[in-house]
């Protein structure tokens, strides 16, 4: 049971780093693929609503400490879009997500919920053109999300169905 | 009443949280430009900047431990003593008044290397490898050999938050070399704007704009990019600009910390008569 809800925060560690170090060599246009939130999905979609806003606090917090960003600010975004996500979590199919097509659109929905409050939040300014910046700057983001989402999702998938059969 | 709130807890623990937790994220938001929770941040990035820049030289993919880094800071020094003669060009009458400026450029710079870029919505920050011990001060211009990359947010003693020009919080004015036109450069999430430009400029595609020197950020002439395309040119009150930044943040490896805060400098001079009693 302890290790059990060890594994996200021993996950995060690295998550965190490819996520600070290796995700903006790919990075187009300016937007990156949120690594941290693919994980968030997963947890909340293994786990449920509760466990997820509880994780989503940690991520946010730990994320915003260590980039120098807005205090509180991913917290926000992140517990929101867990809450939000949660309502996905079926006891019954909580395995069977990964490897599905409906895990990338999960993250998709999730990625723009979170990259839209967070640019609302720390952008907001009324000069802006607010539907613009969140239909750009969260859709793109949370597209490429989806995407690494779901090769992540099918490499994690075939590695596990290679584990069962071997 | 145990029963009651027990009951409540059992069915709406889920909002309960998710109250207490936006309440808390609300709160601290709030709390951001609290001296206490600045000192935290301080402290915690440049913890964990210090142990993870461990990893940072595995994922450096360019070349650039063999650069030179002495001909890179004379090439940011070079930059801006070229931008300050350009605008001295264009208000002097002789070549005198050049001369002394060049022989009066005392700036000084502070090399560093980007340790990680910290890409959040469609802000991009960057987090330096030099900070408090190397004299580094937030309002600090950051710059490249082109131009300007940001300004220094936030330091720690080793490390220091860049807040780069693709970060809608950084606004600048800014002047057309050319006609020396004035506007307020901003990130606008999507592309680097100049707005609040007069209808009576005259802006062509192709000039070069640099900050200005009323800016209480930078006020030295540092270029920031080129006109790509007036947006509005017949409507509304101002100009708006799409600009080409000089600088493509995303992809630097280096930058250089100018070691002037303008704010400082001009608040010293506006205050002087306070000092006459």
């Amino acid at each position: 049971m302890i290790v059990r809800s060890l594994i996200p925060i021993l996950i995060f560690i690295p998550i965190l780093l490819l996520q600070i170090y290796v995700v903006p060599v790919i990075e187009i246009s300016g937007a990156v693929p949120d690594l941290i939130l693919i994980v968030l999905i997963y947890f909340t979609l293994r786990e449920g609503q509760l466990y997820a806003m509880i994780l989503a606090m940690a991520y946010g917090f730990i994320y915003d400490i260590s980039t120098g960003n807005l205090i509180g600010a991913s917290m926000l975004s992140r517990v929101i879009t867990a809450f939000i996500v949660g309502y996905f979590y079926n006891e019954n199919k909580s395995e069977t997500y990964l490897g599905n097509p409906i895990f990338p659109l999960i993250v998709l929905l999730g990625g723009f919920l979170n990259s839209a409050m967070y640019n609302l939040i720390v952008n907001f300014d009324i000069n802006l053109n607010i539907a613009g910046i969140i239909l750009f700057s969260a859709l793109f983001p949370a597209l490429y999300s989806a995407f690494v989402g779901a090769v992540g999702s099918m490499l994690f998938d075939t590695f596990g169905m290679r584990k069962s059969n071997g | 009443m145990f029963n009651i709130l027990r009951y409540f807890w059992y069915n709406y623990k889920n909002y309960l949280i998710l109250i207490l937790f936006v309440t808390l994220s609300v709160s601290l938001l709030t709390l951001n430009d609290n001296p206490r929770v600045k000192n935290f941040r301080s402290f915690s990035f440049g913890l964990f900047s210090a142990t993870t820049s461990f990893f940072q030289p595995f994922f450096t993919f360019n070349n650039i431990q063999s650069e030179n880094e002495e001909l890179r800071d004379k090439n940011a020094l070079l930059m801006l003593e070229l931008n300050r003669l350009r605008e001295y060009r264009r208000i002097a009458d002789d070549i005198d008044s050049m001369k002394m400026q060049a022989d009066t450029f005392s700036t000084q710079t502070v090399f560093s290397k980007i340790i990680f870029r910290a890409y959040s919505g469609n802000q991009l920050n960057l987090n330096i490898d030099a900070g408090r011990n190397e004299g580094i001060e937030a309002g600090m211009p950051v710059i490249t050999p082109d131009g300007l990359a940001g300004i220094v947010y936030e330091s720690s003693n080793e490390y220091s938050i860049v807040r780069t020009i693709k970060n809608s919080n950084l606004r600048l004015v800014v002047r057309n070399s050319g006609d020396g036109s004035q506007g307020i450069l901003r990130w606008n999430g999507r592309d680097l704007l100049i707005t609040n430009l007069p209808k009576t400029a005259v802006v062509n595609v192709g000039d070069v704009f640099v900050t200005s020197d009323v800016s209480s950020l930078v006020n030295l002439p540092v270029n920031i990019g080129k006109v790509k395309r007036v947006l509005n040119p017949e409507e509304g009150i101002f100009n708006d600009i799409l600009l080409q930044a000089a600088v493509d943040v995303d992809q630097i490896d280096y930058v250089f910390v100018v070691k002037e805060i303008p704010s400082k400098i001009k608040r010293n001079v506006e205050l002087n008569f306070y000092r006459y009693k």
